[in-house]
């Protein structure tokens, strides 16, 4: 999964909460480039906390866009 | 820096935003960091609130917003005063409240240094808010709070935190004009495909039934939720935040669902071939097992939060956008099709299958907690405003409670935090002058959150305050009789203090009924007093709440009496 975010913080949220979902991770990668931090993430886990754990970042990263908007 | 004649500090910065922002009322506590903002609140218009404990002003805001579903704003200082806050902050992003909450911080140069009363409240409440911010620049404090706003109102809404040293709060700075408010997104209707797919569940439904969620408050969507079910003419009931969607005398409402909800409503869904569920979350409190939850049904689920569509329960199909517009747009199609004689005849089933057990006999001639709130939503007049705290009482009330609008009530449904309900009765009551408030409260919460009787004196607030002291945390010995082998460990309050005095003290009326003979006159004293007033209920002590669905299990397995 490649992530967009503005506030960086979020990939630490991201992370809280795949680790509330029963998620792990295998890659964490973030460069920074005109404001905007672009990360890879290769997640793992359980089918149905994965699709969740989808949704759950796709409303951080509207929030993020929301607020620098 | 910036100066000139146009300048100001930040503190008059935030006050103005506030003002722009509409907000009348603010609730907070002060402290050091946060001194610039309250020395300009000194004769501000806007009005601060002093609360005597931080968790109140957090509450408080939240019960402002929930009854009026305007933002409810709340105000600390660093450390402490921000740590206290987080609890409302963590209520109001469990049950979708629109809050901002304000902190003052240590100077930008002592950030990160352990300096007195700091604390990194952006890390600590960054899960429970939907956004928080540090502004270490004054130049980005006017849109930081412009954008707070916005985020606290919606789409869903929640809580958001500004965190702004106290530097910050004192430079002076010159902002460009204000831009105007960001035109708020259009409601999202939606996709007409799904529309399509609900608009032909519906018609094909042989027994469906309906359920209002909190949703349906926060998208002011009452009016089209009353048309939706008259259109449909099924069955339909609400979550604990649902309450007061359907109008109090519809016949086809079922009542709360859930653990402790009315058997015909969690019946009725249990036995529904199409569940049309709108702006609710599954709660547990409401599925017990999902697994065996509404299983002979085709969910049809609108929320305006799409994470939400199979958190719990998979929805076959999904409704994503504004609820009032979702509403607006069945009901137009719905229209267009004449009731179906099944809806009716399954109702008139669903309607006749069980209500809340009666009062205990084991209370005999002493006062029961039914009782009491059997006798105040018989005299209570349309339009009062009740706010709950947590434990049984919340869940006797939710059983009985008639209000017409759902921000006529109000408790702490998701996060379930005891202290909640007086500061929240406040909170509603600034943001309602002139209508009646009564916050129902339990023994153990009240004394969480008593020292607010300063505050209701201070302001000669007219909170009427019903305390059902029934001498136990009775909710937690409730559980811990049915599951807990009869080991009544931490839950007797049997040295509860002399609550009438403790009111009297601040002023307050204050009675106290134990008589079953006394209490209809003692209720109508109490609602008619237009001064602060407690009634304190001495209520049997053993009393359970019934029926129970027991945590993770189905309706069939509900209790309504202590399992042999």
């Amino acid at each position: 999964m490649i992530v967009e975010m503005r506030d960086p913080r979020l990939l630490a949220r991201i992370i809280n909460v795949a680790h509330r979902y029963g998620c792990g991770y295998e890659r964490l990668e973030s460069t920074y480039t005109g404001g905007t931090w672009t990360a890879r993430l290769d997640l793992s886990g359980p089918a149905d906390a994965l699709r969740r754990l989808d949704l759950h970042i796709a409303k951080l990263l509207h929030d993020d866009k929301e607020t620098f908007a | 820096m910036e100066t000139g004649i146009s300048a100001r500090t930040g503190a008059h910065l935030v006050l103005e935003t506030l003002d722009r922002e509409g907000v009348d009322v603010v609730f907070g506590y002060p402290g050091g960091a946060i001194m610039p903002l309250y020395d300009a609140l000194y004769g501000h218009k806007v009005r601060h609130v002093l609360v005597r404990h931080e968790a109140a002003a957090a509450f408080a805001a939240g019960g402002y917003a929930r009854s009026s579903g305007r933002v409810g704003v709340c105000l600390a200082t660093s450390g402490p005063g921000a740590t206290n806050l987080i609890t409302g902050i963590l209520d109001a992003m469990m049950d979708s409240v629109p809050l901002v909450a304000i902190t003052g911080q240590v100077k930008s140069t002592l950030l990160g240094t352990d300096a007195f009363q700091e604390a990194d409240v952006a890390a600590l409440t960054h899960t429970i808010t939907k956004r928080n911010v540090v502004v270490r620049d004054i130049a980005q404090l006017v849109p930081a709070l412009r954008a707070a706003f916005e985020m606290a109102r919606g789409p869903r809404p929640g809580p958001v935190l500004v965190d702004i040293p106290s530097d910050v709060l004192k430079q002076s700075f010159a902002p460009s004009e204000a831009s105007a408010r960001r035109a708020p997104s259009a409601s999202a209707v939606a996709e007409p495909a799904h529309l399509a797919q609900a608009i032909e569940a519906i018609a094909r439904a042989e027994r469906p039934v309906v359920i209002a969620g909190g949703g349906a408050r926060w998208s002011d969507a009452v009016a089209e939720f009353r048309a939706f079910v008259a259109l449909l003419g099924a069955p339909h009931t609400a979550t604990l935040h649902g309450l007061g969607c359907a109008h109090p005398d519809d016949p086809n409402f079922l009542g709360m669902l859930g653990m402790h909800g009315w058997k015909r409503a969690n019946l009725a869904v249990h036995d529904a071939d199409v569940v049309i569920a709108l702006g609710m979350r599954f709660d547990d409190r409401v599925t017990g097992n999902p697994e065996r939850w509404a299983t002979k049904a085709t969910i049809v689920h609108a929320d305006v939060d799409a994470s939400e569509f199979g958190k719990i329960v998979q929805p076959e199909i999904s409704l994503h956008g504004d609820l009032k517009a979702t509403l607006v747009a069945l009901n137009a199609a719905l229209a267009e099709r004449a009731p179906s004689p099944r809806h009716a005849a399954w109702a008139a089933q669903a309607r006749v299958r069980g209500a809340p057990p009666p009062r205990d006999p084991a209370a005999g001639d002493v006062l029961s907690a039914t009782d009491v709130l059997d006798e105040l939503f018989a005299q209570v007049a349309p339009g009062t405003i009740v706010a709950t705290d947590v434990g049984q009482h919340q869940m006797w009330a939710a059983q009985r409670v008639r209000p017409h609008h759902p921000r006529d009530f109000m408790s702490s449904g998701g996060l379930g935090s005891m202290g909640f309900g007086f500061p929240a009765a406040i909170g509603a009551q600034f943001a309602n002058p002139g209508r009646p408030v009564v916050a129902i409260v339990g023994d153990g919460g009240f004394q969480m959150s008593f020292a607010e009787l300063a505050t209701l004196r201070r302001y000669a607030v007219p909170v009427k305050v019903l305390l059902m002291d029934n001498r136990n945390l009775g909710m937690v010995r409730q559980w811990q009789q049915i599951f807990f082998n009869e080991r009544y460990s931490a839950t007797s309050l049997d040295d509860n203090p002399d609550f009438v005095a403790i009111a009297r003290a601040y002023d307050m009326e204050a009675r106290s009924v134990s008589a079953r003979s006394d209490l209809s006159r003692a209720i109508r004293a109490f609602l008619a007093s237009d001064r602060p007033t407690l009634l304190h209920c001495a209520c049997y002590p053993l009393e359970n709440v019934w029926p129970m669905i027991p945590s993770g299990t189905s309706v069939h397995e509900s209790l309504e009496a202590v399992p042999a």
